[in-house]
């Protein structure tokens, strides 16, 4: 694997909220390192636990049990070592002085993160020009729109020109392309440029697929898997997904599909007068479970008008798959 | 480093401050207000007679008095409102985040209020003075040594309610016990000797009432250290056990927070 030191190490961490009846469980047993210049997905289901892992990373939550370094500090022992060489985004976009400008907030919290005033204009113009956002270096923040707040939110957290970056799901108010932009310059500015480190937690996971070196999937507090994303699509159980197209007595044709020990899910794809389109996936790639499928149709005077393989190998599927609580 | 920090934690809250123009005028104007309402007070008491209080007149004796409580308001209330507000906003996770001791990140924000709050105690005995207030015996250093004193002993009282909001996230009793039981019992409006001996025990329970003395021993009557040591020496003593404790108990809601995780929560 990777010969160089880990930039954060997770051994073996759990983290339990509160006592008795109110007890979550929201961290068990994770361990896990990110390697210098990695640009290190965590994905899963809400309440997986992933922000809770972020946010005893950045040392504004205790761990129960289990120990965490960032940088070679250790986050309970060392927190403000650890603070001085990271930056954390979030998805809360309110996290802003509304009624000072851009610049004000900026010049508060680069002081707040040891820049030293002499550098203070400069950061602020690199990080704003950065995100886009020069011309709004005088607004008022409440006046910006939260796609805005959210890039602000980016520029904030590299003020101090951080090695490590925690990103908490900040795409989440952007629009398509501000996301694809703001992506963008996360993977080939911050991660591959200047060799930042970032661990990065999302829900949109057809768009990660490219994105991030290596994943790890959590689900109920636990790691599910973790590896390339490519890794992670071969280590999926072979399935086989089809899409028909259909004619005949479609009610009933799909409710016996729904019957077949074989067929693992249908999807309508699109519906017709004449013939409609469904997406059937099969749980193993065999003929058997395939001629099921076509004797079905028959069976209800219908007709395969067409067919195609449409296997589909994506992190979406993957997620789902080892969030299950069945996988082992 | 930590200066640095503080002087950046004021200039920034001062902006905010200013940012809310009209709560920032009204303060002023509410300040003048008051001097006025203890002027015609003072007026009140002549006509029937009585003019002379601790040996200066009942209008210095309130504008003291009055000047003071913005203290007690601000021990009791400041830290903990500003820290509650930060929490509202959002503002105490990036702020937690950055490279800053976290005691600095949760208090530091209100190092403007007390500065803003010295320079309105100021403010307001010079307007008294151009109104009518005798200061003719005043006794300057040592009235700057005696806030200087019970500054420190206040900003425990400030600490102690700001590490309360933390771990109950509401208002704090600290605020309740000044609003109702200080202003009493400390002598603001009335020397204490008017409250029955079993109440004035009270009254000597409470930092405030040797602060008040003392300041208007040194303002009213010129009285310096020499005679104001007891009080002095006293309100020591409540600093020394006040602050050390309210740190601690400032230290175990920065340990519930990270424990918890509740930072945001309301
Ligand atoms: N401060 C808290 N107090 C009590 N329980 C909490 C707290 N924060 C999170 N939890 C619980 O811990 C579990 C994990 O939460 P966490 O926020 O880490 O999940 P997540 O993976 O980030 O989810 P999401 O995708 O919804 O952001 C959830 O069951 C949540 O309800
Ligand atoms: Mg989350």
């Amino acid at each position: 694997m990777n010969p160089e030191t880990p930039v954060i190490e997770v051994s073996h961490l759990y983290k339990t909220y509160g006592t008795g009846k109110q007890q979550v469980d929201a961290v068990r047993d994770v361990s896990f390192r990110v390697y210098p210049g990695e640009l290190f997905g965590l994905f899963g289901p809400n309440g997986a636990g992933k922000s809770t892992i972020v946010r005893i990373l950045t040392t504004l939550l205790l761990p129960t049990r289990g120990k965490a370094w960032v940088n070679g500090y250790d986050v309970v022992q060392d927190p403000l070592a650890v603070r001085a060489s990271i930056g954390l985004v979030t998805a809360d976009e309110r996290s802003f002085y509304g009624r000072l400008s851009v610049t004000q907030n900026l010049q508060f919290y680069a002081a707040m993160q040891n820049v030293p005033r002499r550098l203070i204009r400069e950061r602020i113009e690199y990080v704003l020009q950065l995100f886009g956002l020069t011309e709004k270096a005088n607004t008022p923040v409440q006046m910006l729109s939260s796609g805005q707040k959210q890039r602000l939110n980016m520029a904030r957290a590299l003020l101090h020109d951080p090695q490590v970056l925690f990103l908490d799901e900040p795409t989440r108010s952007m629009d398509v392309q501000t996301a694809d932009f703001v992506r963008g310059l996360i993977r080939d500015e911050l991660a591959d440029k200047q060799k930042k480190t970032i661990v990065f937690i999302s829900h949109e996971l057809h768009e990660m697929e490219n994105f991030c070196h290596r994943v790890t999937i959590l689900a109920n507090g636990r790691i599910r898997t973790s590896g390339t994303p490519a890794e992670l699509a071969a280590r999926l159980p072979r399935r086989a997904l089809y899409r028909v197209v259909i004619t005949g007595d479609i009610p009933r044709i799909v409710s016996a599909w729904h019957t077949l020990a074989g067929v693992e899910s249908v999807a309508e794809v699109s519906a017709g007068t004449a013939a409609s389109a469904f997406d059937i996936a099969l749980a193993d790639d065999s003929s058997a479970a395939w001629l099921e499928v076509l004797k079905v149709v028959q069976a209800h005077n219908g007709r395969l008008e067409t067919w195609r393989r449409a296997d589909d190998e994506s992190l979406r599927r993957i997620v789902a798959h080892f969030s299950r609580s069945d996988v082992p | 480093m930590n200066s640095y920090k503080l002087l950046a934690l004021i200039t920034h809250n001062f902006r905010l401050a200013w940012a809310y123009k009209l709560n920032f005028v009204t303060r002023y104007l509410g300040m003048i207000v008051s001097v006025l309402l203890f002027f015609f007070l003072d007026q009140l008491l002549r006509q029937s007679g009585t003019g002379k209080v601790e040996g200066g007149t009942y209008f210095t004796f309130l504008l003291i008095g009055g000047a003071f409580s913005r203290y007690l308001e601000l021990s009791s209330h400041a830290f903990s409102a500003n820290l509650r507000e930060e929490m509202l906003r959002g503002t105490i996770e990036p702020l937690l985040v950055t490279a800053t001791p976290t005691t600095l990140a949760l208090l530091g924000p209100s190092s403007w209020m007390l500065i803003e709050g010295t320079l309105l105690v100021i403010i307001q005995l010079v307007v008294g003075a151009v109104v009518g207030a005798d200061f003719s015996q005043a006794n300057w250093l040592t009235a700057l040594l005696i806030l200087g004193v019970s500054l420190t002993s206040l900003l425990s009282y400030g600490i102690f309610s700001a590490a309360f909001v933390i771990v109950f996230k509401r208002g704090d009793p600290i605020n309740w016990f000044v609003n109702s039981v200080a202003y009493v019992f400390s002598g603001v409006f009335f020397p204490i000797t008017l409250l029955p001996p079993w109440l004035r025990i009270i009254s000597y329970a409470l930092p405030f009432t040797y602060a008040l003395r003392a300041l208007r021993g040194a303002l009213m009557r010129g009285e310096g250290v020499r005679q104001l040591w007891p009080d002095l020496l006293v309100l020591a003593g409540f600093t020394a056990v006040l602050l050390p404790v309210s740190f601690w108990f400032m230290r175990y809601a920065i340990h519930y927070l990270k424990e918890t995780g509740e930072l945001t929560h309301y």
